[in-house]
């Protein structure tokens, strides 16, 4: 019988999500259990994810919780569809997005499909780093006005074009009372200034 | 070099540096990582620090909060053993699973390997 693939004391992550699959809806200790495991070891990592996509406490608090409370109800994670910390990303991307959407009431965002998760694609060649410790000084030099603009472009608009979605130019032109026009200056000016600061420092 | 291949260049420029930015800031978490080489760069580099108290256990989830949607009815919750109590109170603390479930687990995956 194998035994190499088995590791008793640290269960993989798509078995303890089995696990509550199987056993969520009886209030199983089992399923309490298995996911107390996965949030020991991913709960610290998603906090900072939250706070620092969020850029706001009590929304990441909200995205958080919800995003733990999803992975319990859905428990549909497979290695197939990438790794567990990708899927977690994933789903609380999901959440905040219902949460910027209730701020103006707006609909038709694209839903995730908790139970339909796509099988893990090759992703492009990898792109150099920037170095983290400046890039974190010049975003932190930023007001808090560029930084949520420039952060929303990074994070919804696809890469390489300036094209967000409208709803999200709706939520950023109605927060900041300003033109899509604007919004696209303020991001290139972002960064420009990110770009600067690095060359001016490394 | 003429006007708009300067102006073409200095274009490309700035998207290969949007796209690194990107890409660094999706590591740091600033943004949803959605790759798994993201999530891990992410996990390796960012520095983790203590819960806020609130969210030491994951209790939350089986709130009766009014914002959550999972289908979960306290009010229908079965008695539980006192020994499942236990396992569930060692989970929510960070402890190591049962052994009769990391067994049972392991002889799942060997009658699922066998079929």
């Amino acid at each position: 019988m194998e035994e190499e693939n088995y590791n008793l004391k640290e269960p993989l992550d798509e078995d303890l999500i089995k696990l509550i699959k199987i056993n969520n809806d009886k209030d199983s200790p089992i399923a309490m259990s298995a996911l107390g495991k996965l949030y020991e070891r991913y709960s610290k990592h998603l906090m900072i994810l939250c706070e620092r996509t969020t850029m706001n406490t009590s929304y990441a608090d909200e995205v958080f919780q919800e995003t733990w409370r999803r992975v319990y109800k859905y428990a549909s994670y497979t290695s197939k569809s990438g790794k567990f910390f990708t899927w977690l990303s994933k789903i609380a991307k999901n959440v905040y997005l219902s949460i910027r959407e209730k701020q103006l009431d707006i609909v038709n965002i694209e839903k995730f499909d908790y139970n339909n998760i796509p099988e893990k694609e090759e992703t492009d060649t990898a792109l150099p780093s920037l170095d983290q410790k400046l890039v974190e000084e010049a975003i932190n030099k930023l007001s808090p006005q560029s930084k949520d603009v420039l952060l929303t472009y990074m994070q919804y608009a696809p890469s390489r074009n300036d094209h967000l979605p409208k709803d999200q130019i709706e939520i950023l032109k109605n927060k900041y009372n300003t033109t899509s026009v604007n919004l696209r200056k303020i991001k290139s000016r972002a960064v420009q200034s990110i770009k600067d600061y690095i060359e001016q420092h490394r | 070099m003429d006007k708009f291949t300067k102006i073409m260049e200095r274009k490309n420029m700035g998207t290969n540096f949007e796209a690194t930015l990107r890409a660094t800031l999706k590591s740091m978490g600033y943004i949803f990582p959605e790759t798994d080489e993201e999530a891990d760069n992410f996990l390796r580099y960012s520095k983790s620090k203590p819960l806020p108290e609130k969210f030491a256990s994951p209790d939350f989830i089986f709130s009766d909060n009014d914002k959550t949607d999972v289908a979960y009815e306290k009010i229908n919750t079965p008695k539980i053993k006192e020994t499942e109590t236990k396992w569930a109170i060692a989970a929510r603390n960070g402890k190591e699973l049962p052994q009769c479930i990391l067994e049972k687990m392991k002889r799942d995956k060997e009658n699922a390997k066998n079929k």
